[in-house]
């Protein structure tokens, strides 16, 4: 079987790259037949790649322990779905369904524009494939997902306790397709870099593609953060290690480019800093697939060394060199069609915006790889921790939420005074009042104060841009105000999607400020019986149980929570001991309400009865994973098609 | 005619040099702010053999020491209090530690251990410890 795989393997390798040479051929000598060929390479090789990933897939339904990574990330009591999961459990997995997941979208996009976009597509394919091809070197000759054993062994090792979770279950393959998504609108760049056809089209076919990476990296950096938090057990959920950095970078950069491109389609300028932006995502993801598959940088959990460094580098670096030699080829068909009028206007507000993002990747990528680079220079590793990436970012996020702000508050080209005082009144107002009760409940810390007064402004703002829309088709149209609303999204949907998007990350933004600021920690020991207090809760030792079940040892600490008058419940905070496994995985105990968690560790126990616990308050949290929720649908809004009508062509614009 | 045309180059340029000030304000407080946060965060990152040969030098300073976990960890339940020694392969010197708190799940005996912390007096006083994962286990992203 596995042969089978990995010659499906081998001949995908080989179909890809005829289909490569076949593609940019057929574009370039406009040869009807060898693009027709290419097609079917493409089709061809996902059917290949297809076919390897169900031999794999079936290699670890059936545990075929002959498999090594079979062997490695399975065992016989792994439960049906963490066995599914385990197909991404390593690198040579994860590597294949890169592959397999460039062939798909390359597919569907290929489906979509064939005939919309005849002269930019075999370009594009050109590019998918050859990424392709890329992926299908390092599993055919590097990576070897079929690699097998001499002498299987009776059981496997078994996939790491701390992945046997529903966050891991989602997160490595939301990140994947935010990564791999990422190719498609590069590709279809580089298209029109290589054959000149820069006008709105190639950007308007990657619109969509754009916002679904984007979402798919945002949801895989939240599923992996909330995975942290229940899981990793040390209370929080972002610690600025290489790995989450490097789902963060693109990310980053896609934000920038969502924003300026809608420059470029109504004004027509910023088109190379477009390009550069595009190029940028997708260096950045193959980057970040490379820092979490070399283990390069060592984090929580990336500990490998392996061979995938050099053949990531030398793709990075042709990737490169050939994006910027087109860019530079086409710098002057790419100049701008205006120019900036004023400094106050929305352009430039979305200029600054842009800046600041790239500034805020530029810093995370230059604190991520620090280690790396005075190793190299100066034989000595330095390393910046949490405290560069919050001091930096921080700072830099609240001027983002300011913009964010401002930015809907302009007009364009631009401002007079006059707009300018109607408009800033009552988010002023707003962020006055806020800052004000808050002072008044005892609050000094002057970032957080300035960080809720932003998102006060802004929540003004987006609150009285949806109330002034609504008013109008009310009055003008009859409307009630529900029905009223709901048009106002209709009518405009990726201005109003953007809307959403931004209240989600408002409401992202007051958790982290509230949890960062303002989170109270303790550590004790307690005998049964004995009581602590944190803030207003009174936690109870009632005591410890251990018990078996099929693949683990449970050891369970109960606690009974009061607020000092009346009971709240009660908390478990486990610790599980795999069979496997030599490492303990924490099971924390959370209660979760609107307004803050408690969060309780189980770190150990002595030989008496007693136990020892971290435990803490976390504020807000909550509202982490509600806006997280919020920034999906207005992501969707945002997405939806349009109507079919030419009067409700998209559009930005006021 | 002329001059009007001149008077508008004038214009493009005197607008396009007032952004290209204010966006080069903007990059060089982010480059300001990136210094700054670089000078207070950057720490040493030393085996325990480079924290032995750099004796005084690092004496007080906050570093970061990576090492293997030996064996006999005690353990002061009441006081939350651990102390250990950790050993590094290459130059073979082991490091005693105090720490005070909640281990992570991941420490134990042979788990490589990265720590954070001031080395006085022979001991390394430790506030901040993550543990890798001992077994062979290749990561998920993120």
């Amino acid at each position: 079987m596995t042969d089978l795989g990995y010659a499906s393997l081998l001949w995908a390798l080989l179909i890809s790259i005829y289909g490569a040479a076949a593609a940019f051929l057929g574009g370039r000598f406009n040869h009807q037949s060898a693009w027709q060929s290419a097609q079917r390479s493409l089709f061809a090789s996902f059917g290949l790649i297809t076919v390897a990933a169900a031999v794999l897939l079936y290699a670890l339904l059936s545990r075929d322990f002959e498999v090594e990574y079979v062997a490695q990330y399975t065992d016989r009591a792994l439960p049906l779905i963490y066995t599914i999961s385990a197909f991404y459990a390593g690198n040579q997995g994860s590597l294949l369904l890169w592959a397999w997941l460039v062939s798909l979208f390359g597919i569907i996009f290929l489906l979509q524009n064939r005939r919309r976009l005849p002269d930019l597509m075999p370009y594009a394919i050109t590019v998918i494939l050859c990424t392709q091809v890329f992926f299908l070197i390092l599993v055919t000759m590097v990576s070897n997902p079929f690699q097998r054993l001499p002498v299987p062994p009776p059981d496997g090792q078994g996939l790491n306790p701390l992945l046997e979770n529903m966050g891991m279950l989602f997160h490595p393959p939301t990140l994947y397709l935010g990564y791999v998504g990422f190719t498609i609108p590069y590709a279809l760049a580089m298209a029109a870099l290589i054959t000149g056809r820069l006008g709105d089209e190639w950007i308007r076919a990657i619109r969509r593609w754009t916002l679904f990476s984007w979402l798919l990296l945002a949801a895989g950096n939240l599923f992996g953060g909330q995975w942290a938090y229940v899981e990793l057990g040390w209370g929080g959920y972002w610690a600025w290690d290489p790995v989450e950095n490097a789902g963060l970078l693109p990310w980053l950069t896609g934000t920038a480019f969502l924003h300026s491109v809608m420059i470029q389609r109504r004004r027509g300028m910023l088109k190379v800093w477009n390009m550069i932006l595009i190029i940028l995502s997708f260096l950045l993801s193959i980057f970040g697939t490379f820092l979490t598959r070399s283990g390069v940088l060592s984090s929580v959990h990336t500990f490998s060394e392996s061979a995938l460094g050099p053949f990531f580098m030398a793709f990075l670096g042709m990737g490169l060199l050939v994006s910027l030699g087109l860019l530079i080829n086409r710098w002057d068909d790419l100049r701008g069609e205006e120019e900036l009028d004023s400094l106050v206007s929305r352009e430039s507000s979305f200029l600054f915006n842009n800046l600041i993002l790239v500034g805020a990747a530029f810093a995370t990528f230059w604190g991520t790889i620090f280690p790396l680079i005075s190793e190299a220079v100066r034989g000595v590793k330095i390393t910046v921790g949490p405290p560069f990436f919050n001091s930096v970012n921080g700072p830099i996020f609240l001027v983002l939420i300011l913009i964010m702000g401002i930015c809907p508050l302009i007009g364009w080209r631009r401002a007079s005074t006059n707009n300018l005082m109607r408009n800033f009144l009552y988010p002023f107002v707003g962020a006055g009042i806020v800052t004000a009760v808050l002072w008044a409940l005892g609050l000094r810390e002057s970032f957080a104060l300035i960080g809720f007064a932003l998102c006060a402004f802004v929540l003004v703002t987006i609150f009285s841009e949806w109330y002034r829309g609504v008013r109008a088709r009310h009055r003008n149209r009859g409307e009630n105000y529900l029905a009223a609303f709901i048009n106002l999204l209709g009518a405009n949907k990726p201005r109003y999607g953007g809307y959403i998007v931004h209240l989600s990350v408002i409401i992202i933004a007051v958790g982290v400020l509230a949890s960062s600021f303002y989170k109270v920690e303790k550590e004790v020991n307690l005998r049964p019986g004995e009581t602590m207090n944190i803030k207003n809760y009174v936690l109870r030792f009632e005591g410890r149980q251990e018990y078996n079940t099929a693949s683990k040892k449970v050891t369970a600490a109960t606690l009974s929570v009061s607020n000092g008058e009346k009971p709240l419940g009660t908390i478990v905070s486990e610790k599980y001991t795999h069979r496997n496994h030599p490492n303990p995985v924490t099971e924390v105990g959370i209660r979760s309400t609107l307004w803050e968690d408690l969060y309780v560790i189980l770190g150990g126990w002595g030989q008496d009865d007693s136990a020892t616990f971290k435990v803490l308050v976390n504020p807000l949290v909550i509202w982490i994973w509600i806006g997280s929720v919020l920034m999906g649908l207005g992501t969707l809004v945002a997405a939806w098609p349009e109507g079919k009508s030419p009067l409700n062509l998209p559009e930005e614009q006021k | 005619m002329v001059a009007h045309a001149r008077s508008q180059q004038r214009s493009t340029f005197w607008k396009r040099r007032r952004f290209l000030i204010v966006g080069a304000l903007v990059v060089l407080a982010l480059a300001y702010m990136m210094y700054m946060a670089f000078e207070s965060a950057a720490t040493y990152w030393l085996t325990v053999g480079e924290l032995m040969a750099q004796g005084d030098a690092v004496y007080d300073q906050w570093v970061r020491v990576g090492g293997k976990v030996d064996q006999n960890i005690q353990w002061d339940g009441a006081k939350l209090k651990m102390e250990f020694t950790i050993t590094d392969d290459k130059s073979g010197k082991s490091l005693p530690v105090v720490y005070q708190g909640v281990v992570p799940d991941a420490f134990q005996p042979g788990a490589d251990v990265v720590l954070e912390g001031r080395y006085t007096g022979g001991v390394f006083q430790a506030k901040n410890l993550m543990a890798k994962c001992p077994s062979k286990y290749l990561p998920i992203p993120g």
